[in-house]
């Protein structure tokens, strides 16, 4: 077989500094390679050196050598991150599709035709149908797979794409991994994918592990997820966490039949029908389910930041009394609040901007507990010090940090004023599998230490896994208990 | 972190109001600093003292009652007072005459000793000296407005260079600390120079020019006042006058100079729209975050509100009021409140929208979690993520009030009639063919317009 692309110590360099070196790889038509690595490593830099498409800022060391000696734009496929950002909202997926044939003088008549062949062959059944809608029609998935057609139109050699699957529930993420394996397997696609997820990396035939914009392995994928001894591949592999539970575990919050309905402009939407779940001290109860199924509203009612149409939200205090959570008074609510915490998904900001992380983490401390400024600040720095975190941090702001840090510092925040109860809604969304992994022994080792309730909303079936002690599915309104391995 | 662009607005608009506040020693007709001998003081106390000698001696003379001889004494008494207090004679001789003058009270005979004592204080020029005076007539002659803003330069400088450089070098407190004591200083020294009668004589130095001799004098850099006229040199344009004192921007119909004037009139111009800037930022922040954080029936009331004030045509409803409330306001001030009444609309919304995104964020959730009270979420997190889109659209806004005031002030609306201002002098120049009238002004809008266009640009947030 002859080789579709081959890579010679290619390096890349910007002003300041070598982002990536020495990488050395040889691809044959019809193969695929999985590039992965932490956030930061170089991945998606590898992946523009190789589709030409670097910044004027960037130098290219080394040499990318293609069979095909025609301008890289078409004879390689590009499919990047952020399915929506990625489409016009104005235009018809056909439309959408069949843009990439104009710049390749194929004449207009044939484009309805290729667009068709191209959506076909990125796996949408009902083709003839998905051409005439707008992208806003689609789910995230089915946006992916436009985003792939747009790629395939041109019918190039070559695919490179970045984060295939970040965006996508594991169903879809499984189905566009099976699309890929066809037109490899078909037509002797050479696709190359940068990517966070196992799922990917295991699709590839070959694997190549980046590390600081060094390549640390290279080889078939079977062989480099094997070897363990990669940080990367054990977070990976890592299944369960050393726990040691409760003798006896107290029930904190209990969610009793709640339902939930919101009317707008007249309509009503009955999101809960009769939720129940309770949660125990010590314990981890991971909430799973589809979008749009009702997790953030369940957690809003057991927060008490919205009243429930029906059933109760029971909390109990250090004494053992109960309180009828959802149905009292702010004013009453508000002293008990404290021993409630909660930390958000990160990009979407869980951590106020313009808050430097120590001002960040003393100030639940300093107005709730009254505690002097200079105690508060001994306490955050101790626990910037608990979480790993180096005391240099404590003076920058969250957009200075990397998305594990933040997840940490907001896991300070929440932690500091010792909360009974405790909601993590997927705080590990935006992390590297390393990141997530590091961060779920970290919220283990602190639940096992203080002994909160934790409860853990979350999309990601590795970090469930991985920290639940019990696990709920919320469908149709409703929970239901699952097994512990969801695999 | 500091934009270049950014940091030239806010030096440049900073030196325009710096060079607006320092107008009255920058362009005056009085001396910035003079020492002076008052002649004419010395020669009447001169006058007096020997109409006041002949009068004892002619009573003396005349045989005239021991009372009337008195009086006469008491009256030669008071005028040498008078003159020793003008002289500069050392303080010894005039405690010795003062003695000798004791020890001739009431007793007529010695009239001689008397009269050979007081000749020197008579003929000798130099002994009842004239008095100096030193000091500085600007500072005497300025109103307490000047003294103001003279006393507020220490805190511009500090605001333009945060403004520029994103900080204050060496620490905010030492730099407010040294503004408030420079401030102090220079209002305490200005209420000096209001106190001395003496060199408030020397505002009229230039009057009484024959009467005065100078020995040195400082003059600001223009030697025109704002409304001194000369109408021989009515009209003449930059450069076609030649003489020491040149006008270097030319005069308006009355021979005013341009250049004085303009500088005069800078500060009015540029107050008001920092003023409207500053009112329409105050309420519009106030209401906007009032209305996105209660909502219900008072951000429907509020919006209508919004909704019908923007409806209205401005510089019509400008008009109107002022014609109405002529002569009773300060025009200035009502102009820039005028402009703030409708300029707060734009502000207001678009801190309600921000208000609103805010308020669902999720650090404001997850503060509202833990029970922290919403005075403190509002004060700490809301306002200041608000504060940005506010100064921007105040700026903005600060921007075309220049516009409004230049335009309304043409139409002579904004100002009473000596006080120059940019739209004004604009105004004055009566055709398109006295450029040197109508173009310096127009073009100060046009810059300060940019400035604040400029420094009123979004700052990106910081963002992951």
């Amino acid at each position: 077989m002859t080789p579709v692309l081959q890579l010679n110590d290619v390096g890349v360099a910007r002003a300041d500094a070598t982002v990536l070196r020495g990488v050395s790889l040889q691809l044959d038509q019809g193969q695929s390679l999985a590039i992965v690595g932490c956030s930061g490593a170089g991945k998606s830099t590898l992946l523009r050196a190789i589709a030409d498409l670097l910044d004027p800022a960037e130098t290219l060391m080394g040499s990318v050598i293609r069979a095909d000696t025609r301008p890289s734009w078409q004879v390689i496929g590009v499919v990047f991150q952020e399915p929506l950002a990625s489409l016009d909202p104005l235009w018809t997926i056909g439309r959408l599709v069949a843009e990439p044939l104009r710049s390749l003088g194929v004449p207009r008549a044939q484009w309805h035709a290729r667009s068709v062949r191209a959506l076909e062959a990125s796996g949408f059944a009902n083709a003839e149908h998905i051409a005439h809608l707008h992208p806003h029609e689609l789910s995230g998935g089915m946006r992916q797979r436009v985003l792939l057609a747009v790629a395939l139109v041109r019918e190039p050699k070559i695919l490179v794409l970045d984060e295939p699957t970040s965006a996508l529930d594991a169903q879809a993420a499984s189905g566009l991994l099976d699309d890929l394996e066809r037109l490899r397997r078909d037509q002797g696609l050479t696709w190359i994918a940068a990517t966070h997820a196992f799922a990917v990396a295991q699709a590839a035939q070959r694997v190549l592990v980046l590390e600081d914009g060094r390549p640390v392995s290279v080889g078939a994928s079977v062989d480099v997820l094997a070897d363990r001894s990669l940080p990367l591949v054990e977070a990976w592999h890592a299944r369960t966490l050393p726990r040691t539970p409760p003798e006896t575990s107290t029930l904190v919050l209990e969610a009793l039949d709640v339902h939930l309905q919101h009317e707008s402009h007249g309509r009503r939407l009955q999101v809960l029908r009769g939720a129940s779940l309770q949660l125990y001290a010590g314990r981890i109860t991971a909430l799973v389910g589809a979008s749009g199924c009702g997790k953030t509203s369940l957690v809003r009612v057991l927060l008490g930041l919205q009243s429930p149409s029906s059933g109760a939200v029971l909390y109990r205090d250090e004494h053992g009394v109960r309180h009828e959570w959802s149905r009292m008074r702010e004013a009453d609510r508000r002293p008990l609040r404290r021993a409630f915490g909660a930390v958000f998904q990160d990009p979407r900001g869980s951590l106020d901007p313009r808050q430097y992380v120590l001002e960040s983490i003393c100030e639940p401390m300093i107005v709730l507990d009254n505690l002097s400024v200079q105690a508060a600040l001994t306490r955050a720095l101790d626990l910037l010090r608990a979480v790993g975190l180096k005391p240099v941090l404590q003076s920058h702001l969250p957009h200075e940090m990397s998305g594990g840090e933040r997840a940490r510092i907001a896991l300070c925040r929440a932690v500091a004023i010792q909360p009974r109860v405790l909601v993590l809604d997927e705080p590990t969304a935006a992390l590297d599998p390393l990141a997530r992994y590091e961060f779920a022994r970290l919220v283990r080792r602190l639940v096992d230490e203080r002994g909160m309730a934790l409860l853990l909303v979350a999309h990601d079936p590795a970090l469930v896994e991985l920290l639940a002690d019990e696990i709920l599915e919320l469908k149709d309104g409703r929970c239901r208990p699952l097994p512990l391995s969801l695999s | 972190m500091a934009d270049p662009l950014r940091s030239l607005a806010a030096c440049v608009l900073g030196a325009l109001l710096a060079l607006a506040w320092l107008a009255p020693l920058v362009a005056n007709d009085k001396p910035l600093w003079a020492d002076a001998r008052d002649v004419q003081a010395a020669q009447l106390a001169q006058e007096e003292l020997g109409a006041a000698l002949d009068q004892y001696r002619t009573v003396l003379a005349a045989d005239a009652t021991a009372a009337q001889a008195s009086t006469a004494w008491t009256e030669l008494e008071r005028a040498w007072e008078q003159a020793a207090a003008r002289s500069s004679a050392p303080e010894s001789d005039v405690a010795r005459v003062r003695s000798t003058m004791t020890e001739c009270a009431g007793r007529p005979e010695r009239l001689v000793d008397v009269q050979r004592l007081l000749a020197p204080w008579l003929d000798n020029v130099e002994l009842p000296r004239v008095r100096r005076m030193v000091g500085s007539p600007v500072l005497a002659s300025v109103d307490s407005g000047a003294l103001l803003r003279l006393a507020l330069l220490p805190v511009l400088a500090c605001l333009v260079f945060w403004t520029a450089r994103g900080r204050l070098p060496g620490g905010h407190r030492l730099w407010w600390a040294l503004g408030l004591a420079a401030s102090t200083v220079l209002v305490w020294f200005g209420l000096q120079a209001v106190q001395q009668p003496e060199l408030a004589r020397v505002d009229t130095y230039r009057v009484e020019r024959a009467q005065v001799h100078v020995d040195k004098v400082l003059w600001p850099m223009v030697q025109h006042g704002p409304a001194q006229t000369q109408l021989s040199e009515a009209w003449s344009a930059p450069g076609g006058y030649t003489r020491p004192n040149p006008h270097w921007l030319g005069t308006d119909g009355l021979g005013r100079d341009a250049l004085s004037r303009l500088l005069h009139g800078s500060a009015i111009s540029l107050e008001i729209a920092l003023l409207a800037g500053a009112v329409a930022l105050a309420l519009g922040w106030l209401i906007g975050t009032t209305c996105g954080l209660l909502g219900g029936w008072f951000d429907t009331l509020c919006v209508r509100l919004m909704e019908t004030l923007a409806s209205i045509p401005f510089l019509f409803l400008a008009i109107v009021v002022l014609a109405l409330v002529r002569g009773r306001v300060v025009p200035s001030v009502t102009v820039a409140l005028l402009v703030a009444a409708v300029a707060w609309v734009p502000v207001a919304r678009l801190v309600r929208a921000q208000t609103l995104v805010e308020r669902a964020r999720e650090h404001v959730l997850a503060l509202r979690v833990v029970g922290i009270p919403e005075g403190w979420i509002l004060v700490r997190h809301i306002l200041p993520a608000t504060l940005p889109a506010a100064a921007t659209a105040a700026a903005f806004l600060a921007g075309s009030a220049v516009g409004v005031e230049a335009a309304l002030s043409w139409l002579g609306l904004a100002t009473t009639i000596p006080q120059p201002t940019w739209g004004a002098l604009a105004g004055e120049a009566g055709g398109l063919e006295r450029w040197w009238l109508w173009l310096p002004p127009s073009l100060l809008v046009a810059l300060t317009c940019a400035c604040l266009l400029v420094l009123g640009e979004r700052r990106e947030e910081p963002r992951s």
